[in-house]
């Protein structure tokens, strides 16, 4: 099946193209009865802010199945045990991770297995690939083998150093030219769409007049920092630089609420990404 | 789409049991071997919810389940279009069922096709357990993944199985008791859904009749026998109520379901009487719910839907020629048919591979094919015999709690022959330690192929016995016999260098003169002694009629009766291994001797 990929910064309206395509592309071929929409993120955060913007959608009235990869890895990897135990995993347990999606991806290479989801499942939703390692990643490429793919994805968000050069956007590249976003949504106040883009180029930014980029020796320093120069609106952006990390909090609404990224499941409230 | 095998733990009678069907399996078997308990078992994995009974602790083995104990039940369900998944997708997807390929050689299922004859399959769980707490029992169905245990009651989500795929494999069962009157109506859940699948609904007569009920010509509470009452009633309401309304008496309900409801079916006969049916024998009552499933099936297989069917004892009530019809028709019309049944008959009907002999031992089932394999062309002539012509004989013999095999034909011709007019006279059986004709099965062994009939049934049955001759032969075979890799239940042999008809002999010989006598009609000569009967007998073999008029013999001459009641119940002792015979004894070898 074909993959519409779409990458590009922070703002730049991935999201939004993933539900026009979306649109569009229900609007040619609906869903029959019984089938629903996966959709797959690495995240729980990103797994609920996708689960919200899907539900927006009229065509789809719930039919969706939003999940992380890793709980429709196990999902697959549950059912399938006879098959996974054939492949030589035995004894596989819902925490093992790893294991869990190496399996899984095995799986979804098998052309039953992947017809088996497909027929529930002609459609698959990825946002955030570019956090995919490498056998998640597989078990995505498994799926795209039946299922029509929309995924979006941003080599500068990944978080994970390991995942350096990024797995996920490579293969986008050679599979599809991909719908490379540059313009960013979010806001026009042109000094932040500077600092933003030095930052995806590479140089430091510089401190604005709605915000300051300041270093820090360590990067448990930036928190503190952060902490006790937060301000309400008005001050409530800010920026700031480190040694070779960067921690950027963005306020997209211009109001008192926090946009907030999560490098953990719930937990974590900043993103951070290498200089 | 059809049942390929199914497997039952802890259900009723059956503690552990694995059998496999054909397409059209009948299953046969002494009482309480679980013909039954199979049936409901696939009643609780594909009945809709309506035929499935509500379980009790009585329906887990040994009754008295623990919170942990389960009933569990998983039915391989194969026959796919194409045995492509994808042509069944609403079968094999996520949150349905998994893919899995059966090999019907052995009945294991494998998670993927590592050999082209192995079909598509899927696979249907049953788990239920008593819940000490509410006193119920719960019950799930679900499609089974693999066979690592699970608990689908504490387990999140296994996938259930949709209503709508139950529906599709359309699966009725018709049970022992079918005597209900009111099946032609509209109260029965079953005419209603033949109604809408094999026809339209009458709605306009309905509602003419509705109408005409509301509005009747002759109304009764116009009656002049009941009319005073009325004027009582109403007066007496007047003055109760302000406007108060008229007592008027009706049939029913006066709308269209009352009429629906009220409807009962009526049968006319050439006389000219119509006669309701809660009136009729109860051959025709049970005929009336086969009917309507019949009509069910013609519409189902019409559609090219499935329509699979259980159909315990045809021969309930219905005569011989119409179980064969009944058998036939549901056969022809569904994908899959169950039959159970006591009938040698309605056994032989099917064909001697679905022929299912079912065993219980220690609540662990089994169940035999009659024949394994259908017979190759090149199968010898007495195998042809013994499945095909005498099968009635064979399946009504493997019925029985004890089965012997004689060396021979004239053995079984002889025997039967007299035991027939003995087990007609009154009282006879009670003379009897153990009665041969209730205990003891014979069946008709072709070409002396004694030891091959033994390898054969000794397959299908716990307790299987063989009678050989007195002879040098006789012995061979006792030998080959106690070599065998399953010995018989009990060797018997006829004393040293005697054969069956020395044993009639025998037995005439209680009352030489009388019985003798009575056999002047045997032989062109008539028979001096009882000798000259055995002389005639051994020189021709298999003379039915000389068989008939022994035996009448044997029956009408009391000493003569009572040495045959002592000779069968004998060989019924030593079948059972019982020593309560003077008859026979055993010998140094444990071998069954007769003692004339």
């Amino acid at each position: 099946m074909t993959v519409q990929a779409f990458t590009g910064g922070a703002g730049c309206g991935k999201t939004y193209q993933l539900m026009r395509s979306l649109s569009a592309h229900l609007e040619t071929s609906p869903l029959t009865e019984g089938q629903k929409v996966l959709a797959l993120t690495f995240m729980h955060g990103s797994r609920r802010r996708l689960e919200e913007r899907l539900g927006q959608l009229p065509s789809l009235k719930r039919r969706t199945d939003c999940t992380t990869i890793d709980s429709f890895a196990w999902r697959l990897v549950r059912r399938w045990k006879t098959l996974a135990f054939k492949l030589g995993y035995e004894n596989i347990d819902p925490s093992q991770y790893d294991r869990v999606c190496d399996a899984a991806g095995d799986l979804l290479h098998i052309p039953e297995v992947c017809g088996w989801v497909a027929a529930s499942f002609p459609i698959l939703l990825v946002d955030e690939a570019q956090d995919l390692t490498a056998n998640r990643l597989r078990l995505v490429q498994g799926l795209t083998m039946r299922l029509q793919a929309f995924v979006a994805a941003d080599e500068f968000q990944c978080l994970d150093e390991q995942l350096r050069p990024n797995p996920a956007c490579a293969w986008l590249d050679q599979l599809c030219p991909s719908e490379e976003l540059t313009q960013p949504q979010r806001t026009n106040v042109e000094e932040l769409l500077n600092a933003a883009a030095a930052i995806r180029s590479g140089m430091p930014p510089t401190s604005g007049t709605l915000f300051k980029v300041q270093l820090t020796p360590k990067p448990p320093l930036a928190g503190a920092w952060m902490s006790s120069n937060l301000c309400w609106y008005g001050g409530g952006m800010g920026c700031c630089r480190f040694q070779r990390h960067l921690v950027k909090v963005e306020d997209e609404t211009g109001g008192g609420s926090w946009e907030r990224e999560g490098n953990s499941a719930e937990s974590s409230s900043l993103k951070q990404s290498s200089w | 789409m059809r049942v390929s095998n199914l497997k039952i733990e802890n259900f009723r009678g059956i503690r552990t049991g694995f059998v496999r069907f054909g397409k059209h399996p009948v299953f046969v078997g002494d009482n309480n071997t679980g013909k039954t308990t199979l049936i409901e078992a696939l009643t609780l994995l594909l009945g809709r919810e309506r035929l499935v009974r509500e379980l009790t602790e009585h329906d887990f083995y040994g009754s008295c389940p623990q919170p942990v104990d389960r009933i569990k039940l998983v039915a391989t369900i194969t026959d796919f279009p194409n045995d492509d998944p994808e042509h069944s997708s609403h079968w094999f997807r996520d949150g349905r069922a998994v893919v899995k390929w059966v090999d019907e050689v052995t009945g294991a299922v494998h998670p993927q096709r590592d050999n082209q004859a192995w079909r598509l399959c899927c696979q249907i769980a049953v788990q239920a357990r008593f819940d000490h707490e509410s006193l119920a029992v719960e019950m799930l169905r679900y499609f089974h993944d693999h066979d690592d245990p699970i608990d689908p009651f504490a387990e999140d989500s296994p996938a259930l199985v949709p209503g709508k795929l139950i529906q599709e494999l359309s699966f009725y069962l018709v049970r022992a008791s079918r005597t209900w009157d009111k099946v032609f109506s509209w109260g029965n859940e079953l005419f209603k859904r033949t109604v809408l699948a094999a026809a339209a609904q009458p709605a306009a007569a309905l509602l003419a009749e509705r109408d005409r009920l509301r509005a009747p010509e002759q109304p009764i509470d116009a009656d002049p026998g009941i009319e005073p009452l009325i004027q009582n009633l109403n007066t007496e309401l007047a003055l109760s109520f302000p406007n108060a309304p008229k007592v008027q008496l009706r049939l029913t309900g006066t709308d269209s379901r009352a009429v629906m409801e009220a409807v009962s079916a009526h049968f006319a006969t050439a006389d000219g009487f119509s006669i309701p049916a809660g009136r009729q024998g109860s051959g025709l009552l049970s005929m009336q719910g086969l009917l309507l499933l019949l009509e069910l099936g013609r519409a189902r297989a019409a559609a090219g839907g499935e329509f699979l069917m259980a159909l315990e004892e045809p021969e309930v009530h219905l005569p011989p020629s119409a179980q064969q019809r009944l058998v036939q028709r549901v056969q022809a019309l569904s994908t899959q048919t169950f039959v159970t049944t006591h009938s040698p008959l309605v056994a032989s009907m099917a064909d001697p591979t679905s022929v299912l002999i079912l065993k219980k031992h220690n609540g662990e089932l089994s169940a035999e094919p009659f024949l394994e394999v259908s017979l190759p062309a090149t199968a010898p002539n007495w195998q042809r015999k013994f499945f095909q012509h005498s099968r009635v004989d064979v399946l009504s013999a493997l019925m029985q709690p004890s089965l012997l095999i004689p060396e021979g034909r004239a053995d079984f011709q002889l025997l039967r022959c007299i035991l027939k007019p003995l087990m007609m006279t009154a009282g006879w059986v009670d003379t009897m330690s153990k009665p041969f004709g209730i205990e003891v099965g014979v069946v008709p062994t072709e070409d002396a192929k004694v030891i091959e009939t033994h390898r054969l049934l000794s397959r299908l049955h716990q307790r299987v016995s063989c009678l050989v001759d007195g002879d040098g032969e006789g012995l061979l075979y006792v030998g080959q016999l106690r070599n065998a890799a399953t010995p018989p239940a009990s060797i018997v042999r006829w004393n040293d260098g005697a054969m069956v008809e020395d044993t009639v002999g025998w037995i005439l010989l209680a009352d030489e003169g009388s019985a003798v006598t009575k056999l002047a009609e045997l032989s062109e000569v008539p028979p001096a002694s009882a000798a000259d009967v055995v002389g005639y007998l051994k020189a021709k073999k298999m003379d039915i009629i000389a068989y008939e008029l022994v035996a009448e013999a044997i029956a009408t001459t009391p000493a003569c009766r009572s040495r045959a009641a002592d000779l069968l119940s004998g060989l019924a002792c030593a079948c059972a291994g019982s020593d309560h015979t003077a008859r026979f004894v055993r010998d140094v070898d444990g071998v069954w001797v007769f003692q004339p």
